[in-house]
């Protein structure tokens, strides 16, 4: 597979007459960007704000956080398969994408935001704002100060507020929403066919080096088929699909240009810009081959099941030649055990494994890091259990569509690795925290 | 898996999590069939003397006997 | 502070120089400066600290007469007011081991904080493993010198009033507190080289190491079920329709609720409901609630004569998400009810 990567950073997004990136700056038209989404029925309201590195902004309400990436002169589509789009093989060619900033849509929906001020959810919690949606208070992005943990804090997001009609179930809420953030990226992409990326990068996977080792990237994701049906849109999708089946087997470069995408629980950005993945894709033919993705999906009901899966992303990783494995998951629970499974799978047959993964609560010592410990989870890489210290008052909330709950301006309380709680969700690595032992 | 690890000693493989105790695929005759095998391989469980995590899985053919203690 | 710490050091019978097995009943006692052993220990401290008095103890003593044991030990340290405690090293022997670890778990009570020496399997640190600083040692006599060389650092740092570092980084056995911290480079990049020196079959080091849940003796088998009370838990939040005392769906904290099963030969899905949310309970709710917890097979076996009766409650709790000490508390008072109701046996169904 051979790709090349255009990028082309953003340092500042401005409002103005016409929508362009010029040297750095994206200029957006908003009318005209929100017309077509407005144009949409089941969608009431929508509006375009900024939040910007190192401003006294919160952001909540995320849906979807994406990327702007599209193909040049290609008839394949970024994000392939969602709304629509072609399911064409992505990966080669030339992609350009908008770099340091991303889209975000941020839902207001008062029947799912209901509760106001501060509540206590769980008994053995503090307070915490918008508790309607169960784990909302999760979500959000501080921009700066000692809570500007995530990625995000240090893109200028574009804001899509937006509030959909009432009673629209999981898919329908999903397509639309999607459709939405994929319109708008797919038109600030757009801005940057015929211009030159100031920036380049080649990805040549092509050849492997017979003397190096190889490394598949091996991910887990959980699907909401038992819930929403097979056929949903609703979570997160390969090549469109979001069904629980059986592993994927995807190049790197397919996942640069989109298609692995969420949205509602995760969010697509960080597929587009998995560290693993551009990590490993860069000691290409220098430390290691990087032979692929494999892509497991989870939430299998059945223990058999599990291990059927995990013994096929095994069987997969050992046709395609492997001696490593680095796996992740994305929601505890039961599904830390289908990852477990495909890490027992990969050692069996030989390869070597390193699990990356948050850890639950230590409740002081008392809880073990993880749910289950087989004697085969041999190599850990552990992300931390989410902030113990609160996050800091702003001076400015965005996500709603007529003001936010006072709440959301204040000082919010830790949110830590309890099982579910999670607002870091360092599922691939990106950041430096973590646990040690003491 | 994991209640073994965990340290329970007497442990009954049950079918999915979605339906524990039987399921929903089969006729209701054969569920509740598949259900009583499951509770009986329960039965065995308490009384068979275990020094480490155990795992019990219930009979593939129907039980004709009721299980007895002695 | 500066200037050297003032030590007592701890021993046994044998390394005290008191006598072999046949002296394990000694009293402790109490002698000024160094002793066997702690004479190595004070050429490895050299003038950073100071062994002031040795605590000696018999094995067998120490650990059944230990009030006694305690109250000696606390008169040594109002005596020879020391900065720190060192016990050790107790290689892999149970006893001496259980000893160290007591004895240090009495200083520090008396704020001094103390540091012992043994191997990572001595019953000592598996017993008190939480409340220690350990140093790990092999079962070789042969290795002392490298023990009480890495016993110094850490007896220093403790007696100088100072905040010890990970358990990695000092060189004590993990106590099982996990903490966060910042590494110097980004989970993906650790991840990368750790997968490379796998694959070369380079040392690494993993960032989690395996911790057994306590682990229980097995109860004995039931001896006569069909004279045996058999009591239901479920795990899978089973409540009446309606759910009318609101059991949460997840990270429950309290006592699970108990639920009369009098005379009832099934659960319906017209009657009761599955509010667990860590998994789908459609197919619970529409088909069959005893997938859930299986009374209509128990009832069966009940009225065969199988099973002497079902206890006419059952317990009811989420499992979704619980925290381990809830999982703790709440078993242990489910236990404590049941085992005062007199019944023989449980049937527990997990999701």
């Amino acid at each position: 597979m051979h790709l090349e990567m255009g990028t082309f950073p953003v340092k500042n997004i401005v409002f103005g007459s016409r929508t362009r990136w010029d040297d750095g700056v994206l200029e957006l038209d908003a009318d005209e960007l929100l017309g077509p989404i407005l144009a949409e029925p089941s969608i009431e309201t929508a509006m375009l704000e900024i939040g910007k590195p190192g401003e006294s902004t919160r952001i909540i309400n995320y849906h979807d956080i994406l990327e702007p990436r599209i193909k040049v002169e290609s008839p394949a589509m970024t994000y392939p398969g969602r709304c629509g789009r072609p399911a064409d093989t992505v990966g080669s060619g030339r992609t350009h994408r908008l770099g340091g900033m991303t889209i975000m849509t941020c839902v207001d929906d008062p029947n799912v935001w209901a509760a106001r001020g501060w509540s206590v959810d769980q008994k053995d919690d503090v307070p915490r704002p918008g508790r309607g949606k169960p784990w909302s208070w999760q979500r959000f992005v501080d921009m700066s100060g000692s809570g500007a943990l995530l990625p995000y804090a240090s893109t200028n997001n574009l804001c899509l507020v937006l509030r959909p009609n009432a009673g629209l179930d999981a898919g329908n809420s999903s397509n639309i929403l999607q459709s939405a953030i994929l319109s708008l990226s797919d038109k600030l992409a757009e801005t940057t066919l015929g211009l030159t990326p100031p920036e380049v990068e080649v990805f040549d996977l092509t050849e492997k080096d017979p003397s190096l080792p190889g490394v598949v990237l091996s991910c887990h994701l959980a699907s909401q088929e038992a819930r929403v049906g097979p056929r949903s849109a609703h979570g997160t999708a390969i090549y469109g699909v979001t069904r629980l089946s059986a592993p994927w087997v995807l190049g790197p470069t397919e996942m640069m240009d989109g298609a692995v995408t969420a949205g509602a629980a995760h969010v697509t950005w960080p597929f587009t810009n998995n560290p693993i993945m551009l990590g490993l894709a860069r000691r290409h033919g220098k430390t290691l081959n990087f032979l692929g993705c494999i892509i497991g999906r989870t939430n299998w009901g059945a223990e058999e099941e599990m291990r059927l899966a995990g013994n096929r992303a095994a069987e997969a990783a050992r046709l395609m030649g492997a001696s490593g494995a680095i796996v992740t998951n994305d929601v505890r629970g039961r599904r830390f055990v289908d990852s477990i499974s495909a890490i027992q799978a990969y050692e069996r047959v030989g390869i070597k494994t390193v699990f990356v993964t948050e850890e639950e609560d230590n409740e002081d010592g008392n809880a073990p890091p993880f749910l289950y410990h087989p004697a085969e989870m041999v190599g850990v890489v552990s992300t931390g259990t989410g902030r113990m210290d609160p996050f800091p008052s702003v001076d400015r909330v965005i996500g709603g569509v007529d003001g936010v709950d006072p709440a959301w301006y204040l000082e919010q309380p830790y949110i830590q690795g309890r099982y579910g709680a999670a607002h870091v969700r360092d599922h691939y690595g990106i950041g430096q925290q973590s646990c040690i032992d003491y | 898996m994991i209640p073994l690890s965990v340290g329970a000693h007497r442990v009954v493989q049950g079918i999915s999590v979605e339906h524990v105790c039987g399921e929903p695929e089969l006729s209701v005759e054969r569920d509740h069939d598949l259900m009583m095998r499951i509770t009986q391989a329960a039965l065995t469980a308490l009384v068979t003397k275990v020094d480490a995590p155990t795992l019990f899985e219930p009979s593939d053919e129907p039980m004709k006997e009721a299980v007895h203690a002695s | 502070m500066a200037g050297p710490v003032r030590i007592i050091h701890y021993l046994n019978q044998f390394f005290g120089g008191v006598g072999g097995e046949e002296k394990a009943n000694a009293p402790v006692e109490a002698r000024e400066g160094p002793v066997g052993p702690g004479r190595a220990l004070q050429l490895a401290l050299g003038d950073q600290g100071t062994v002031v008095a040795t605590v000696i103890g018999g094995d067998n003593y120490v650990v059944e007469e230990q009030s006694t044991a305690v109250e000696a030990l606390e008169d040594a340290i109002t005596r020879f007011k020391p900065d720190v405690l060192v016990a050790g090293p107790a290689f892999d022997a149970g006893r001496y081991g259980l000893a160290c670890a007591l004895m240090c778990q009495a200083a520090q009570a008396k704020g001094v904080p103390s540091v012992a020496a043994m191997h990572p399997e001595n019953t000592g640190v598996l017993t008190l493993r939480k409340e220690l600083v350990v140093v790990s040692t092999g079962t070789e006599l042969a290795e002392m010198q490298s023990i009480l060389a890495r016993v110094v650092p850490l007896a220093v740092k403790l007696g100088q009033g100072q905040e010890l570092g990970p358990a990695l980084e000092e060189g004590y056995l993990p106590r099982g507190f996990r903490r966060q911290v910042i590494r110097e480079n980004t989970g993906a990049e650790r991840a990368i080289d750790m997968v490379e020196a796998r694959m070369a079959g380079r040392p690494f080091e993993s960032e989690v190491f395996r911790r057994d849940f306590d682990l229980v003796q097995a109860p004995p088998p039931v001896p006569d079920l069909s004279r045996a009370t058999l009591a239901l838990i479920s795990s899978g939040g089973l409540v009446p329709k309606g759910n009318p005392d609101r059991l949460e769906s997840g990270r429950t904290t309290e006592l699970a609720h108990k639920y009369s099963i009098a005379g009832l030969k099934e659960f319906t899905v017209e009657d009761w409901e599955c509010i667990h949310t860590g998994f789908h309970a459609g197919i619970v709710n529409a088909r069959d609630t005893n997938y859930v917890l299986p009374l209509r097979s128990m009832r069966e076996l009940e009225k065969r004569g199988d099973i002497g009766e079902i206890y006419p409650l059952f317990y009811s709790t989420a499992g979704n998400g619980m925290a381990v000490r809830a999982a703790r508390s709440i078993g242990e008072g489910i236990a404590r009810e049941l085992k005062e109701a007199k019944v023989d046996g449980v049937v527990l169904v997990a999701t």
